[in-house]
């Protein structure tokens, strides 16, 4: 494991989820993606002996018009994300607020938009 | 917000607002969007919202004294709860509750590593944290300790230990069997510990489970007799390599002969792991995503009125090249160790037909840990998931080809060949049980509502049929438990009236989990 892996996992082991009025914090929202969704959606190919689910989906259904990998995403809104992840989406499962805060899930958007080429309202 | 049976609105409400004093209001969750998070994420009732199990709301504790009190509110307003760890028990409920209405006790903010020691190889845990959050701690102290753990890796060991799941490094993959002591909120309110843990300052909690007197940490497993707060559970060393082999014949009667060789090895210890199969037989199966590599006329043999003879299976094999039985073995430890161990089990199959082929040895520092791996399931992206259909079998050929040639009439007789063909025929394979085997097949829920319909009949046939032949669930979806609870029917359902009459002991008011493992309490129970 690398030195920076080592740092983030540290770090996501003594963060709880909080909640209350913040400004979205993409770097922790990094940490967020690290814990709850880079085992479905890391890119491919994944380190793992078999490929990650959501990616692996999300390939088979946008045939290189998109990304596969949603950290490579440019065009991800807000409200798509906060919708996914409360909701879930076929065999990805809904994520409770006693996992994902509310204020955890607006950093996470704040990092899976970060490079988004237009800004949208959350 | 749905109320249950048995409890008044004002008595709910106002157990709520009593829950909310304790652990927050930001920490009891009733709104419908903030419930409908506690759904099972894999139901097959999707868009049958009647027959669903759903929770009432939902409270989250992060401390002990906080449960004991969540209990005792609910006793004085006769409120039921459901508490899961980290509710990721997907495919067997989630964390839907068997009871609708009840209120979840969502432990998943229970997540601390209360101790870890390397060298006597334990953990003790709260129910919250999950196989990924421990390996990542583990990870960070440079432990060489490794956790059981099964994929998708976001469920709790002591969530998954209870529920008697099995894992990757455990004996036999029994990850209960790695639970030692327990602490235990009873139905009541008080705190339990159980073993050792008994003793004031006791040291040896976490070493002898057995402690004094009855044993009892298998009432807390499958169960609704007390909510656990705490476990120890033994870890094991990472082992320096893992080293496979199998044995394959064109014949199907050297299945036996292979089960023969390798039991006793697995007896002995010589083997860490066994599997058997027939590849000929599974080769057209895909319902695990898998596109199908056999030929078309596995389909034709399956769909036969016999299943096809042990000649045609045989045949189809050898102009398949694909074996009609193969045997499994593994070993793991150091490599000196290992490779003795491979070398002696090569000398004790060496009268056996069949080609000896020695796989590719996976080292420890290869292994990931504990992931979200669906794996190739995904493929199946248009499905809402799935239920487990898991009987028990004997590790023995008459028992294996039995079961699955029951498994196909069954699903004949429901008319239901999609189901087959994706099923087609199981064997084992890799770590795990010895002396019996397991089946885990996939019924993917679909948006089709008479297909999913007809799938939990098709379920309930099967779990009835194979039940009456001795091969019995292990494990159920929340809305199975009474189905398979009546498969333990022994003089007259003996088993679950003596849970009835300790469920009614310990929790009069019956409060935890009713119909958890088909546990009723008394003022619900159908007479």
């Amino acid at each position: 494991m690398t030195n920076t892996k080592a740092l983030v996992i540290a770090v996501a082991m003594s963060l709880g989820v909080v909640s209350g009025a913040h400004a979205a914090d993409a770097a922790h929202g990094h940490v967020v993606f690290g814990v709850w969704c880079t085992g479905c959606h890391e890119p491919l190919p994944g380190a793992s002996y078999a490929p990650p689910a959501g990616t692996y989906v999300l390939e088979q259904h946008y045939h290189g018009r998109l990304p596969s990998a949603l950290e490579q995403r440019t065009d991800l809104t807000p409200a798509q994300i906060r919708t996914t992840v409360r909701n879930g989406r076929n065999m990805m499962p809904q994520t409770r607020k006693t996992e994902i805060s509310d204020s955890d899930l607006d950093d996470l958007i704040a990092y899976l938009t970060q490079h988004n080429t237009i800004k949208h309202d959350k | 917000m749905r109320i249950p049976q048995g409890t008044s609105e004002a008595d709910f409400k106002a157990a709520l607002q009593e829950f909310a004093n304790v652990v927050g209001p930001d920490w009891v969750f009733t709104s419908d969007e903030d419930v409908a998070a506690y759904r099972d994420a894999y139901s097959p009732f999707i868009g049958q919202p009647d027959k669903m199990n759903v929770a009432g709301a939902a409270v989250s504790p992060t401390t002990v004294e906080q449960v004991q009190q969540i209990v005792r509110i609910a006793n004085k307003y006769t409120v039921p709860l459901f508490a899961f760890s980290t509710g990721r028990n997907l495919g067997y409920g989630g964390s839907s509750p068997p009871f609708s209405g009840s209120v979840i006790v969502d432990l998943k903010r229970m997540n601390k590593v209360i101790e870890v020691n390397e060298i006597e190889a334990y953990m003790i845990v709260e129910p919250g944290l999950s196989f990924i959050d421990m390996h990542r701690h583990l990870t960070s102290l440079g432990s060489n300790l490794r956790l059981s753990a099964p994929q998708p890796g976001w469920g709790s060991p002591i969530g998954n230990g209870l529920d008697h799941g099995h894992g990757d490094a455990s004996y036999n993959g029994d990850n209960f069997s790695m639970v030692k002591g327990l602490e235990v909120v009873l139905p009541n309110g008080e705190l339990l510990r159980t073993g050792c843990g008994a003793v004031p300052g006791s040291k040896l909690w976490m070493h002898y489970e057995y402690g004094f007197g009855p044993y009892i940490n298998g009432m807390f497993s499958q169960s609704n007799f007390g909510i656990v707060t705490k476990a120890c559970f033994w870890l094991t060393p990472n082992w320096e390599v893992h080293q496979t082999f199998t044995i394959e014949s064109d014949k199907t009667d050297d299945m036996q002969r292979y089960i023969d060789a390798l039991l006793p090895l697995r007896n002995e210890g010589v083997l860490h792991g066994w599997g058997i199969t027939s590849p000929i037989r599974e080769s057209g199966a895909h319902n695990d995503g898998r596109r199908p590599y056999g030929p078309k006329d596995v389909y034709t043999l399956l769909h036969s009125p016999d299943g096809g003879t042990v000649q045609q299976w045989d045949d189809l094999g050898r102009s398949s090249n694909i074996p009609a039985a193969r045997g499994m073995g593994s070993m793991r430890g150091a490599a000196p160790i290992v490779e003795a161990q491979l070398a002696y089990a090569r000398e004790r199959l060496k009268g056996l037909p069949g080609a000896f082929k020695v796989g590719k040895p996976m080292y420890g520092k290869d292994w990931l840990g504990p992931r979200i791996d669906f794996g190739i399931i995904a493929i199946q992206e248009t499905s809402h998931g799935h239920f487990y259909f898991s009987p028990m079998y004997k590790a023995q050929a008459k028992d294996i080809f039995a079961i699955n040639d029951t498994i196909r009439r069954v699903m004949i007789e429901h008319n239901d060949y999609d189901m087959l063909d994706n099923f087609c025929w199981s064997g084992t394979r890799g770590a795990g049980p010895d002396k019996y085997m397991l089946i885990l097949l996939e019924f993917l829920v679909h948006d089709d509502i008479d297909l999913n319909n007809k799938r939990l009949d098709l379920f309930r046939a099967l779990v009835k049929t194979c039940g009456e032949n001795g091969w019995p669930e292990y494990r159920t979806p929340s809305y199975m438990q009474d189905v398979v609870m009546n498969q333990y029917s022994f003089n007259d359902h003996a088993l679950r009236r003596f849970h009835e009459t300790v469920k009614d002991a310990i929790d009069p008011n019956g409060i935890l989990a009713p119909g958890k493992a088909g546990i009723w309490p008394k003022r619900l129970r159908k007479t």
